[in-house]
């Protein structure tokens, strides 16, 4: 015989707003190693690119990190001037190229896992 | 632009050297192309404003382009960090206690002089806490920060095995091997320092030759009947422990006292006369030559002494935490 009473935690109606963004953060990474995979962006101009694309990233977030990314070795880069305004674009590099097959391969393996979790 | 250009700066000053020319330089431009999609005027304060309230907090941002070791003590160490903090503690405020209570009957009873004892210890204890307790956190953070110098370079970690947990452990099991090892020592030193005391020497080199000096002198034969009655009790102690095959809780309030008794000797022992020092005389009447004796006593002693008492320390201080221990393992049964 079980015991079917559920204990309830608190109620916070936040919590799905605090969720989504987590959500979402794992999904960065792969989002702009796609988008870097054969093109150049300098972070403005990437950040527009994802976003036109429906992936609205926090300035605060993405730009912090492209840099990670390149310090791991995932991403080269180079200093160009537009003007008199310099501007930092960024590629992926041959390191950078094959973590983006393997997060590929990880994400579509995921999202038939969620498929069937989520019923959809 | 003022605005944008006060940001940047600030953000800055909050970056480590290395990063900050690079990284203010690549947000300087990001942010003046970010203003410019808005498609608002660089002089326009309001659109300013609100584009930096989304970026954040300039230490924000700062602290998400640091990618070095973010902790004084992490997450790893430190509940043995607090661990440590609060044993040491234990002691230093045990020893110190101790060691007001000594002098409390040690004198003359005036509530007037035994206030002061007891005030002088509050302030005794606060000042080596302090000491105590930034030392410490000294340790944890060089630990820490090689630690996490060594894991940005191994990048792989170790499979781990789960044969290697350790076994269950009854609480009552007796460590039979370790008791009849002290059953072994206790006996041998009974014998010896009642006995045999000569066997007890040290080899000094004065002027090239070895020298046989006798370390029990007459310091240590103050101490020898406490030594004796806390070996023989140790003595008693261990036997009923093993007659008994498991540890009860009379047995470990047995246990307990005999362990006070070894810590109040080693106080004493720690704190008193030197139990090494050796007169002039008594050397040369154990057969010393007297320039030999004299050498001794102005240069091999004092430093024998300090070993003595710094080994006699660590042991107390060791006996104090085992007492620790005992008491809350009866506590807690």
């Amino acid at each position: 015989m079980s015991d079917s009473k559920h204990t309830k935690g608190p109620k916070d109606p936040r919590a799905a707003d605090s969720l989504s963004p987590e959500l979402r953060r794992g999904a960065l990474v792969l989002a702009i190693l796609s988008r870097l995979d054969g093109e150049e962006h300098y972070g403005y101009s990437l950040r527009e690119s994802l976003a036109a694309a429906g992936l609205v990233i926090q300035e605060g977030t993405l730009y912090p990190l492209l840099r990670r990314l390149e310090s791991q070795g995932l991403l080269d880069s180079r200093w160009e001037l537009a003007g008199n305004r310099p501007r930092r674009y960024y590629r992926v590099s041959a390191a950078g190229r094959k973590a983006l097959i393997t997060l590929r391969g990880e994400w579509q393996d995921l999202v038939e896992v969620m498929a069937r979790l989520t019923g959809e | 632009m003022e605005l944008i250009e006060r940001y940047v700066m600030e953000v800055g000053r909050h970056l480590p050297r290395r990063l900050r020319k690079d990284v203010t330089r690549e947000l300087r431009s990001t942010l003046e192309d970010s203003l410019e999609g808005r498609a608002a005027a660089s002089d326009d304060e309001a659109a300013t404003v609100a584009m930096l309230r989304e970026f954040g907090k300039p230490e924000d941002i700062a602290a998400s382009y640091r990618t070095g070791p973010r902790y004084l003590i992490g997450p790893d160490l430190y509940p043995s960090f607090i661990n440590t903090v609060k044993i040491a503690a234990l002691v230093i405020v045990g020893l110190l206690a101790l060691g007001s209570v000594f002098s409390t009957f040690d004198g003359p009873w005036s509530w007037s002089r035994v206030g002061h004892i007891w005030l002088e210890l509050f302030s005794d204890v606060q000042s080596t806490l302090f000491s105590l307790l930034g030392l410490i956190v000294l340790i944890f953070a060089v630990v820490e920060r090689f630690r996490s110098a060594d894991a940005t370079g191994d990048a792989e970690e170790t499979e781990w095995d789960p044969s290697t947990l350790p076994p269950l452990q009854d609480p009552d099991r007796i460590d039979r091997t370790g008791i009849i090892a002290w059953l072994a020592i206790a006996t041998a030193l009974l014998v010896l320092l009642n006995f045999l005391p000569d066997k007890f020497q040290i080899v000094a080199t004065i002027n090239g030759k070895g020298v046989h000096i006798p370390m029990l002198g007459p310091t240590f034969a103050q101490v020898l009947p406490a030594l004796n009655f806390c070996l023989l009790a140790s003595l008693v102690m261990d036997a009923l422990v093993l007659w008994a095959g498991r540890w009860r809780p009379w047995l470990r309030l047995g246990d307990l006292i005999v362990t006070v008794l070894w810590a109040a000797l080693l106080y004493r022992m720690v704190f008193g006369d030197p139990l090494l020092e050796q007169e002039v005389r008594w050397l040369v009447d154990h057969g010393m030559a007297q320039a030999n004796a004299q050498r001794y006593t102005d240069n091999v002693a004092p430093i024998m002494h300090f070993g003595v008492r710094l080994g006699l320390a660590i042991g107390l201080a060791s006996t104090v935490i085992s007492a620790l221990k005992k008491t809350y393992k009866l506590v807690r049964r």
